[in-house]
Parts: C-alpha cells; sequence; structure tokens
C-alpha cells in the first residue's frame, strides 16, 4: 500500500492526467472498457492522421533505441522483427486504417510497412487491431478456439480475441508436457498464445499515457492500479519495449533489468524516492504520446532525441560498446543480401540463357550482362557481410544463418578468382563462364538456404557463452568455412562434369565425331583439374580449421579432440577429400570417378555441416531450426538418385562400345 | 569413415561416453553379427602403414618436401592421440563458495573402499557393463564374508515408501554416463536381511568381522590428490541485458601450492583456464545448490602430450602451404611453357 500511495503522488507530480468524466463501470473490465474509451479520444483527431502523415513519424520512431534479446538495437529492428516473427511478412494490409468522415477511403485496405504498423501498434493500437497479424498454419488451432478459419491463414487481434481463454487453456496445457512429447498441434498453441499475449504486451506499451483512467479519488485510483498490477503480471513481458534505462541500476527491486519498459519503470519507481529526475522519462513518453496525437512532428522527434540521449549516456555509463543504430537501419532497409540473392539468381539465368542459345548473335549481349550482374551481387554481399561485422563486433560466423551467408560469399569469391584464372590462363571465356555460372548457383542456393534459418525474423542474435571469442570464432570458423565453400563447389563442377558426361555419351552413342571428341576431352580434363584444385584447397582449409578447433577445444575444455559430432563431422569431410585425391593418385579413379567422388564430397560437406545439429547432441549443437530434416533428407535422397542414374547410364554406353 | 559415422549415429542415442568406449577407444568392435575395427586399430594400422611407405617407398626429392612434412606431421598427431588416450586423466572439482580443496573426482570411475581398523584397501571399477567383474565381487567376498552380493545396477536408487518400507529400483542408463549412480545390493546371510551401497544414503555400510574389529565399505568415486589446493573465492554468471542467457562465467580461485603458504589469486573463465604443471583447470559449469549457495565445477585435466597436437598441426598446415604452393608453381609454370 505504501508503494501504492507513492505511485498516485508520482501521477499528481507529472500532473499529465486529463481528467475525463467516466463512471467505475470502465474499470471493472480493464482489456475492453478502455479500450472503448480511447477509442472515443482517438476519434477527435482521427481526421488528420493518414498513411501519409503517420510516415514521417513512424521514420523518426525507427530511430529509437531499445534493449531487446540482449542486445541494444533500433526500435526498426525490433518492428521488423516482432512483424514477421507474428506474420511472416514485412508488411501488412491495414484495413479501416482512416475513420470516421471519410468512409469510402475507410473500405480499401493499405499495405503498411513494418515501420508504420509498428508506429500505430505503439501510438494507436486501435487501428491495427482488425488487421490480420497472427499467422496460424494449422486449422485444428482454430477450431478449438471457436474462430472460423480463414484461407489465408491470418488472423486478427479482434478475430481471436475472444477464443483468448480457450487459446490459453490449450498453451498451458500442451506447456505442461515435456519438450519431447508435445505434438505439432502442442507447438503451435504454445506459440500462437505467446504471440498473441506478446502482442497485446507490445500494444499496451504506451496504454498508460494513453487510456486516461480516473485519478479523481484514492479509491479508484487503487482499483484501477490493481487491475493493471495483474494484468502485467500476467504477461511477465517486461522485456518487451525496454526503452527506459534503469537509473544507474539503482531499482533494487529490478536490478537485472537494464532497461524497463514505461509500465514497469512506473510501478517499480513506487519503491523509490520521488525525484523529479526519476519522473523525468515518463514525462517524456507522455509527451512522446501526445505529439503523436496532436501530430506535432517537431516534438515528436525532440522527445525520441531526448529519450535516446539518455539511453546513450546510460550504455556509456556501463562501459560497453556503443550501438551503431544507423548502420543497422541501413542494414534492414537496404537487405542486401536478398538482393545479392536476386542477382545471382538473374546473373545464373542470363548465362543459362546465353548457353542454350549459344548459336545466337545475342549470345554476346547476354553473356556480357551476366559479369556485371554477378560482380554487383558479390559487392552486395560483402557489403552486408561488412555491416553485420560493424554492427555485431563479431566474426561474421557464429550460428547456422551466418554459416551458409558467409560460404555463398566465399563460393562467390572462388568463383571470381577460378574465372580470372581460366581467363588469364587458359584464356577461355567459355571456360571462365562455367566456373561463373557454378558459382552463381551455389551463392544463390546457399543464400536460399539461408533465409530458411531464420524463420523468427532475428538475424542478429546475441552470442551463447562458449562462442564468447573472437580471435577462435574467426579463425576457426572462417577456415572451416572456407573448407566447406571449397568442397561444396568442387562438389556443383562435378555434377556439371557428370551431365556432360552422360549427354556425351549419349551423342556419341548416336554418332562418331573424332573432332567434337578432342574438344569435349579438353573440356573434361579442364574440368577435372577444376574439381581437383577445389578438393585440395578445401582439404587444406578443413584441415586449418579442424586443427584450429582443436586448439581451441584444448584452450576452453581441455582436450584437443573428444569425438564430438561436429567433430567427426569436420574429420569425415577431410577423410573423404583424402581418400579422393589418394585414390586419384593411386589410379584407382580417373576423371569421371573423381566427379563422382566430388558429388559425394558435397553430400558430406552437407551431413556435417547440419546434419550433426540433427542429432541434437554434443557441443556444437546450437541453434538448430526444425523441419530441415526432410530437406536434408531429400536432398541426399536426390543426390543419391542422380549418382546411380549416372553410373548406371556410364556402366551401360560402357558395356555397348565393348560389344 | 563407417566408423566415425556409426559412432555418431551411436552417440545420439547412447551418449558420448559409451559411443566413444565402444567406437573409438576401441581395437575391435562387435556388435551382433557386424565386426569392425575400432578407431585405435585403425590409427595404428594407419601409422604403421604411414611409417612404412616413408621409409620404403618415399621418393626423397625437393619437389615432395611438402608430402613429406605433411605425412611426418600426420604421424606426429597420430602418436599424440596415443599418449593422450593412455595417459591423460579427466576429473572434474566441485567447490563452493569459500570452499577449498585439493582433490578432484574421476568423471566415470568409482571406487569401493574398505576400511578396516586403520587398514585401508580399495577396489576400483566401472560401471560400463552390467556386470561386476568376478575380481571385485571376490575381494567384497573376502572383505566381509556375511554379505552376499544379491544384484548390481548401473544406474539404480534406493527409496523409502510409506507402505512398502525400502525398495531399490533400477533406472535407465543416463545419456550423460557420469550422472549415473551404481547400487549394490547385498543379502546378510545372517539375518535375512537386504544392505545396500549407493551414493546416496547408503554409502556407507558398518559391520563387524570374526574378531568384532569394525569394518566400512565407502562408495565413492575415484579420487585424485592434486599438487595444488583450490580455493573459490568468488564464482559469477553474467547475462546479456534483460535476458537469462548466460554471456560468461568466470571464478576467482585462490591457489595453494604444495609447500607454499602463500595464496595466490587466479582468474578462470570460459577460453581461459588455469594452467599448473601438467594439470589444467577449465570453467565448466556453474550453478545453486539446495541452500542457494553458489557453486563452480572445474573440469581438471592432466595431460603432459597437451603440445603435441599443436607441434603436429602446424607441421601438417606447413605442408599442406608448401605442397599447394608448389603445385601451383607447378601448373603456371606448365602454362607458361
Amino acid at each position: 500500500m505504501k508503494s501504492f500511495n507513492a505511485l498516485f503522488f508520482i501521477l499528481l507530480s507529472i500532473s499529465f492526467i486529463p481528467v475525463q468524466a467516466a463512471s467505475h463501470k470502465n474499470n471493472e473490465n480493464a482489456g475492453i472498457g478502455v479500450r472503448q474509451q480511447s477509442q472515443k479520444a482517438v476519434n477527435k483527431n482521427i481526421q488528420e492522421l493518414n498513411i501519409k502523415s503517420l510516415k514521417p513519424f513512424s521514420e523518426v520512431f525507427s530511430r529509437l533505441l531499445i534493449l531487446d534479446q540482449g542486445r541494444y538495437k533500433p526500435v526498426d529492428s525490433y518492428a521488423r522483427t516482432k512483424l514477421i516473427q507474428f506474420s511472416g511478412r514485412t508488411s501488412i494490409k491495414v484495413e479501416k486504417f482512416l475513420q470516421g468522415e471519410n468512409k469510402k477511403k475507410s473500405e480499401q485496405a493499405v499495405n503498411i510497412n513494418y515501420r508504420d504498423w509498428f508506429a500505430l501498434a505503439i501510438f494507436k493500437p486501435e487501428a491495427i487491431y482488425s488487421a490480420k497479424v497472427f499467422l496460424i498454419n494449422n486449422p485444428e488451432i482454430l477450431t478449438a478456439i471457436n474462430v472460423k478459419p480463414d484461407s489465408h491463414r491470418r488472423y486478427s487481434y479482434d478475430d481471436l480475441r475472444l477464443g483468448v481463454s480457450a487459446l490459453n487453456d490449450f498453451a498451458n496445457q500442451a506447456e505442461a508436457k515435456p519438450d519431447g512429447q508435445r505434438s505439432l498441434v502442442d507447438k503451435e498453441f504454445i506459440r500462437v498464445s505467446n504471440n498473441f499475449h506478446e502482442f497485446t504486451q507490445i500494444t499496451n506499451s504506451l496504454s498508460l499515457f494513453q487510456k486516461k483512467p480516473m485519478f479523481r479519488n484514492i479509491a479508484v485510483f487503487y482499483s484501477w492500479i490493481g487491475t493493471y498490477k495483474e494484468y502485467l503480471n500476467a504477461f511477465r513481458r517486461e522485456e518487451t519495449f525496454a526503452i527506459i534505462p534503469n537509473p544507474q541500476l539503482q531499482l533494487e527491486s529490478r536490478p537485472e533489468l537494464e532497461f524497463l519498459n514505461p509500465w514497469t519503470y512506473f510501478f517499480e519507481l513506487g519503491s523509490l524516492n520521488t525525484e523529479p529526475k526519476t519522473i523525468e522519462p515518463l514525462k517524456q513518453c507522455l509527451s512522446l504520446q501526445k505529439s503523436f496525437d496532436d501530430l506535432n512532428f517537431n516534438e515528436f522527434k525532440k522527445n525520441i532525441d531526448s529519450l535516446n540521449q539518455a539511453s546513450f549516456q546510460h550504455i556509456k555509463a556501463l562501459n560497453k560498446p556503443i550501438p551503431k543504430l544507423s548502420l543497422e537501419i541501413l542494414y534492414n532497409r537496404l537487405n542486401p543480401l536478398n538482393l545479392a540473392q536476386l542477382l545471382y539468381c538473374f546473373a545464373l539465368i542470363v548465362l543459362l540463357l546465353a548457353s542454350i542459345f549459344s548459336n545466337l548473335r545475342s549470345k554476346f549481349t547476354l553473356a556480357k550482362l551476366a559479369f556485371p550482374l554477378f560482380l554487383t551481387a558479390f559487392l552486395l554481399h560483402s557489403f552486408a557481410i561488412i555491416l553485420r561485422i560493424l554492427i555485431l563486433e563479431r566474426a561474421p560466423v557464429s550460428n547456422l544463418y551466418e554459416t551458409f551467408v558467409f560460404v555463398s560469399f566465399i563460393t562467390a569469391f572462388l568463383g571470381l578468382v577460378l574465372k580470372f584464372i581460366s581467363k588469364i590462363s587458359i584464356q577461355d571465356e567459355e571456360k571462365a563462364k562455367l566456373s561463373l555460372s557454378v558459382s552463381s548457383f551455389a551463392a544463390f542456393m546457399l543464400l536460399l538456404i539461408s533465409s530458411k534459418f531464420v524463420t523468427d525474423g532475428d538475424s542478429m542474435k546475441v552470442l551463447i557463452a562458449v562462442l564468447d571469442s573472437n580471435f577462435w570464432l574467426s579463425t576457426h570458423v572462417i577456415a572451416e568455412m572456407i573448407g566447406y565453400a571449397g568442397v561444396s563447389l568442387a562438389g556443383l563442377i562435378g555434377h556439371v562434369y557428370l551431365v556432360k558426361e552422360v549427354m556425351k555419351s549419349v551423342w556419341s552413342l548416336k554418332q562418331e565425331g573424332t573432332e567434337l571428341k578432342a574438344a569435349a576431352g579438353e573440356e573434361f580434363i579442364f574440368l577435372n583439374k577444376l574439381i581437383l584444385g577445389m578438393i585440395g584447397f578445401g582439404l587444406c582449409f578443413t584441415f586449418l580449421g579442424t586443427m584450429l578447433g582443436g586448439i581451441w577445444a584444448d584452450q576452453s575444455w581441455g582436450r584437443f579432440w573428444g569425438w564430438d559430432p561436429k567433430e567427426n563431422g569436420a574429420l569425415l569431410i577431410l577423410l573423404w577429400t583424402a581418400i579422393t585425391l589418394h585414390a586419384r593418385l593411386a589410379g584407382y579413379i580417373k576423371g569421371f570417378g573423381v566427379a563422382v567422388f566430388s558429388v559425394i564430397g558435397t553430400m558430406v560437406v552437407m551431413l556435417s555441416w547440419f546434419g550433426v545439429n540433427l542429432l541434437g547432441v554434443g557441443l556444437h549443437s546450437y541453434g538448430f531450426t526444425q523441419g530441415l530434416m526432410t530437406n536434408l533428407f531429400s536432398y541426399l535422397g536426390l543426390e543419391i538418385l542422380f549418382l546411380a542414374t549416372v553410373i548406371g547410364l556410364k556402366v551401360f554406353k560402357d558395356r555397348v562400345t565393348v560389344s | 569413415m563407417l566408423l566415425v559415422f556409426f559412432g555418431t549415429l551411436y552417440q545420439a542415442e547412447h551418449g558420448l561416453y559409451l559411443a566413444q568406449k565402444k567406437f573409438f577407444d576401441s581395437l575391435i568392435i562387435v556388435d551382433g553379427f557386424l565386426v569392425l575395427p575400432g578407431a585405435v586399430l585403425i590409427m595404428a594400422l594407419a601409422f604403421i602403414n604411414l611409417s612404412a611407405f616413408l621409409i620404403f617407398k618415399f621418393n626423397y626429392r625437393w619437389s615432395k618436401l611438402g608430402l613429406l612434412i605433411i605425412h611426418s606431421g600426420l604421424m606426429v598427431l597420430l602418436l599424440g592421440g596415443f599418449y593422450t588416450l593412455y595417459y591423460s586423466k579427466e576429473s572434474l572439482m566441485t567447490l563452493r563458495e569459500g570452499e577449498q580443496s585439493n582433490k578432484s573426482m574421476d568423471y566415470y570411475q568409482w571406487q569401493i573402499r574398505l576400511r578396516k581398523g586403520a587398514l585401508l584397501e580399495v577396489f576400483p571399477f566401472g560401471i560400463d557393463k552390467k556386470i561386476v567383474s568376478a575380481r571385485l565381487t571376490s575381494s567384497l567376498k573376502k572383505a566381509l564374508p556375511s554379505l552376499k552380493l544379491e544384484q548390481f545396477y548401473q544406474n539404480g536408487r534406493v527409496f523409502e515408501t510409506p507402505f512398502a518400507g525400502t525398495i531399490a529400483k533400477e533406472l535407465p542408463l543416463a545419456k550423460d554416463f557420469e550422472q549415473n549412480q551404481p547400487l549394490f545390493i547385498f543379502t546378510d546371510e545372517e539375518t535375512h536381511e537386504k544392505v545396500y551401497l549407493d551414493n546416496f544414503d547408503y554409502r556407507v555400510i558398518s559391520s563387524k568381522d570374526p574378531q568384532n574389529d569394525v569394518i566400512e565399505l565407502i562408495l565413492e568415486k575415484v579420487v585424485y590428490e592434486l599438487p595444488v589446493s583450490i580455493k573459490l573465492e568468488d564464482v559469477r554468471r553474467e547475462l546479456h541485458p534483460n535476458t537469462q542467457l548466460a554471456k560468461a562465467y568466470a571464478s576467482t580461485i585462490s591457489v595453494i601450492e604444495e609447500g607454499s603458504e602463500i595464496p595466490r589469486k587466479v582468474e578462470i573463465s570460459m577460453n581461459k583456464p588455469f594452467r599448473y604443471k601438467d594439470y589444467t583447470f577449465f570453467q565448466s559449469s556453474y550453478g545453486l545448490d539446495s541452500d542457494g549457495q553458489e557453486f563452480s565445477s572445474f573440469a581438471v585435466v592432466k595431460n603432459a602430450g597437451r603440445l603435441v597436437p599443436y607441434i603436429a598441426s602446424f607441421l601438417t598446415t606447413l605442408g599442406l602451404i608448401i605442397h599447394f604452393i608448389a603445385q601451383f608453381l607447378k601448373f603456371s609454370r606448365r602454362r607458361s611453357s
């Protein structure tokens, strides 16, 4: 009670509460009653707020610093992550965005981006309650909570609101089960329920300043605060929208929180003596909300700046590196990896078209287009990786997502190197193009795979404790990844070799031409050399990486080698590449065999890359996303089928020629 | 390759320790009809093969210098592996804040200590087999003739139930092999009562022999004495802000060397161990005990050969570089000519 008294006086001293006539009834049901109330208040200035006037506000708002998932980031990243987490997309359709007099326009749905969506979620949640934000894949969930399933699989807050108690019951029941025994439906219940509550929490971040409860007498205040305290505790999401620095970490009840959200700050203040300084952040939040309501842009910007300034001072006082918000916003907006992926794909298509229409004249113009495309993609790719290093201040290889991005980068780089080597030393444009198309295919595929690893939208997670060593992380993992890239590329060239071999054999069965054969023979020798070079390159780097890993392990766990699955995986790659090279030296395999072996090498790489994470044991099994097992197995199956076909054809052809 | 592949799969199901015992530290693996050479045998063969190759068949020329270095590096690596396999010792030291000790516990090896007046005898044993070795059985029989070993569980507990009295129960083997707790059940041949021996409430059996001397059987993990004594001053866990995700673990310890009086303060954290002679102490885990007191576990590794793999990897990498450059030079020379 004592702390509540203090709270009451804080509120009075902030003196921001617009006293408005209302009955106790509104307080009885905080969730709905208060909403209706705010709806009224919203209507006053609703004409002015539209998609155009919102833009500058959401733009400035996206630069606010926020602490989320253990990392300081701009609201821009937070908003993006959350919208992807809820809906799987970065933009959303908002209906009834414009209300009131302009009825005609209100019928239209507007597509807004994640920044606009988030600004509305914080400052004017009523506007997005009807937006279809929750992606629910399993219709069983909806049947269970009495909501009509929709073919678009996305549902709004308003759709789910009535079923939420049932949703909670099912989610609690599912959470009570041990992890291994939860069914897919159970997991979906938990996910949807968590998303719903997080959404509610986000949209209530500033409700303290929006819902204008009654403070005319202390009894009403108590009943109101009681409802909200319960409401807040029910969700326990103190980490949502944490924008206010914990003043010198002196709030004794919450020493572990470095930043607080406005609600938590408000409640924790009750345990403090009320100084004007400590109330300042709440005043700023109020002013922020007010300037948004009044569409007063200058005031709004001023508030954001002063909130940010306080946060930066706080971080400086804690002796932590200053977050690079603008770089991160640039990274989000530009999305260089997506662009690069697209460009690699274009380059590949152009090259393929050029080789298909190789008889036409247009070939030259087409083929000339490929290299600039590839180069732009490569530059964007490097830019993305550099940005990530700058933002996160660590080597860009700390989870599966980043490893795919990085290996993709290395394959592109190797492609460029090979192109120049073949151009300079062999002076053969055709062969240079081949290495370009192979590496653009590899880079494109790997980037495509990488995007599967960020299902929850956050690609910049904090490091777990074991990995917190920049030197080893950068040397060991990067060497290992370069090795992976080399062996994978060798495998891809192996594919090309095999396909050509099959095409040739089919061709030569029909007609024999000695000249053609000689030309083809030279090409096969060249491909074979490329494969061998890449395998040797991969072997060197995988060995270096593995040994560095051993040294790191000896430094931090006390053993050089522990038969951990990932270590075994690296060993498998080493053994296989060594076997390939030795078998060739001993004459067991020649061109065809080397190609087959290199394809198997790629399979070994894939198995050890994320196959071992599937096992879920060992020291390296961090950050595995489910659902990739089927993809991995279908890849392996296809590969085996391919090899079987090729070898079968080869054997068949040999028999035919012998007989 | 097959071996590593199956060994890894086996590990997923049965845990690292058994997989390592069965596949990697053994000479021959027998599983039903499948008979495979173990990793040790293969590596020994590889070593013999490599040395035979280098002695008899290798073409000693400057252009093959890289290859020579690579393969001798690999031989050193294998040698280091054998040495580590047979001579390194890993153990665990768990300390609460303020506690001091110079003993560390083995992860997997157990022992039964027999105390008879001042006389001490120690019977070490492992629990990776379902049965007790004949030697241990006979030693126990000799020590306490009145006890007959009825049952042995690799992982078992004794429960007190309100109605059925004391019940012994076998539990499934834990994947983390060090968590298995052996349980011996004896029958006292005079009173026909059951006598338990485990690592919890029944860790000591005391009895009297015909001469009326008190005999005690004590079950515990094998304990090693270290040349240093370690006192845990402080243990800290740093979290990523506003989350429960650990960012770092660190401990401050005082080291008291044998024959020395003055404690020396040392910091141990992840990726930053403390080394003393052949011993290395690593931050292994952190936790709170039932009284809410913080404790810290250190992995204690004794390995005199720990520098061998460093040398080997340096050699091999050097060889690889030399060979790669040599090949590349050859390639470009051929091109230019």
